[in-house]
């Protein structure tokens, strides 16, 4: 039967073996790093979130009123827009244009109109001309310089496409030829 | 010991439970920011253009864009365009021959062939025949590419009715193309003028007037303030 003088003289823990104590102490020592590892990484991580948040709204304010000016330009980027438009198109159109008074004036290099009976210029760009001359000697200058030009680069594809002589010694002849413009 | 290991426990459940999902909406948040900083962008560089950009002066541009390449078939503005080259060029006009004419109101709902889908315009052809001399029919060749309203010249045929006078039967094409009907979305960005696209105005702000060219319907007297509108005849 105990009483208060007594004295226990059984020990109330028992002593861990050393080594255990090591491993205690480094499990207490790990949780420490690694609660500070995580209180580390939160602070961090809400830190860097809070600043996007800001960012993120900030951004949106701004491109809320960025919209808000475009919407009140609108006039302004509708007759620009047409503008650009008209001009994409324009442009395609003037580089369909082509300069035929350059083919005439080929043309007018070796021909002149009392010598042309007719003239045609198709859509690929060739040129069909009838020519007439009195006789053969006033059709061989003629061309002569057709064969030059062509020689000149400044036509292409030169070719005769009819010969006539007259009874009374008058040449009509066809040729046609690509002009290079 | 046990007390360090809830702790670290704790800790472990804090970091997949809390840490994590917050990094994640982390970078998430990095993404919305980068596509709101890029679409950001985009609209400054907007507002800049637009508030810097006088409407007088684009109306003023555009009109003469538009009498070079009208909205709708505009067949008045070619006769004029025809009778006043052939008044410049000196030549007599014995005939104009608009084939195609179709509804002389806007085709923009047309079908476009393959010609005009690539020149992003319609086509009206026509043919005219004129007389007068070489030089005159010349003249009016050389005429046909500098004015307004844009032409160009298909194919020809002259004929030598004497030592200096012609006859020409001219087949051309003269373009048209209704305005855009939207414009895009607010994001949307938009391109500065290029130094082609300026000369460009500044060739077709040139060039003569020869005819009458209808501009787009006036509302009320004043300007029109929508383009985008059908334009009613």
């Amino acid at each position: 039967m105990e009483t208060r003088d007594a004295i226990n003289l059984l020990r109330s823990k028992t002593d861990l073996a050393p080594a255990v104590l090591r491993i205690e102490k480094q499990l207490v020592d790990t949780s420490y790093w690694i609660v500070g590892g995580v209180l580390l990484i939160a602070l961090t991580s809400s830190a860097v979130f809070l600043f996007y948040k800001q960012q993120v709204a900030d951004r949106a304010a701004e491109e809320a009123t960025l919209t808000r000016r475009i919407e009140q330009a609108k006039q302004s980027e509708n007759v620009y827009v047409a503008l650009k438009d008209r001009a994409r198109i324009v442009r395609s159109v003037v580089n369909v244009q082509r300069p035929w008074t350059q083919a005439l004036d080929t043309v007018s290099a070796f021909a002149t109109p009392s010598q042309i009976g007719g003239l045609s210029f198709d859509e690929q760009g060739k040129v069909q001309l009838t020519l007439k001359a009195p006789s053969l000697d006033e059709m061989l200058p003629v061309i002569a310089i057709l064969v030059q030009q062509q020689q000149e680069g400044r036509v292409r594809a030169a070719t005769l496409t009819s010969f006539t002589v007259g009874k009374d010694g008058a040449v009509q002849i066809g040729v046609a030829f690509i002009p290079l413009f | 010991m046990v007390t360090a290991s809830a702790v670290v426990a704790a800790s472990v459940l804090a970091l997949f439970v809390g840490v994590i999902p917050l990094i994640q909406q982390t970078f998430a948040l990095h993404d919305e920011l980068t596509q709101l900083n890029a679409r950001v962008t985009v609209l400054r560089a907007k507002v800049a253009l637009l508030e810097s950009l006088d409407v007088d002066v684009l109306r003023g541009q555009l009109t003469d864009m538009l009498a070079g390449v009208p909205a709708d078939k505009q067949l008045p503005s070619l006769f004029s365009t025809v009778d006043g080259l052939a008044a410049v060029a000196g030549v007599s006009i014995d005939s104009v021959d608009v084939s195609a004419t179709g509804s002389l109101a806007t085709a923009s709902a047309a079908k476009r062939g393959p010609e005009e889908q690539k020149l992003g315009s319609n086509l009206l052809p026509y043919e005219v025949t004129i007389a007068g001399s070489l030089d005159q029919v010349r003249s009016f060749l050389a005429t046909s590419n500098k004015v307004r309203r844009l032409m160009r010249i298909r194919d020809l045929d002259i004929n030598f009715t004497g030592s200096s006078s012609a006859t020409a039967r001219i087949r051309m094409d003269t373009f048209y193309a209704a305005l855009p009907a939207t414009i895009g979305r607010v994001d949307q960005p938009l391109i500065a003028l290029t130094p082609e696209e300026e000369s460009l105005l500044n060739t077709m702000s040139a060039l003569p007037h020869v005819g009458d060219i209808s501009l787009p319907i006036e509302e009320g007297g004043g300007v029109r303030t929508d383009l985008f509108r059908p334009i009613v005849q």
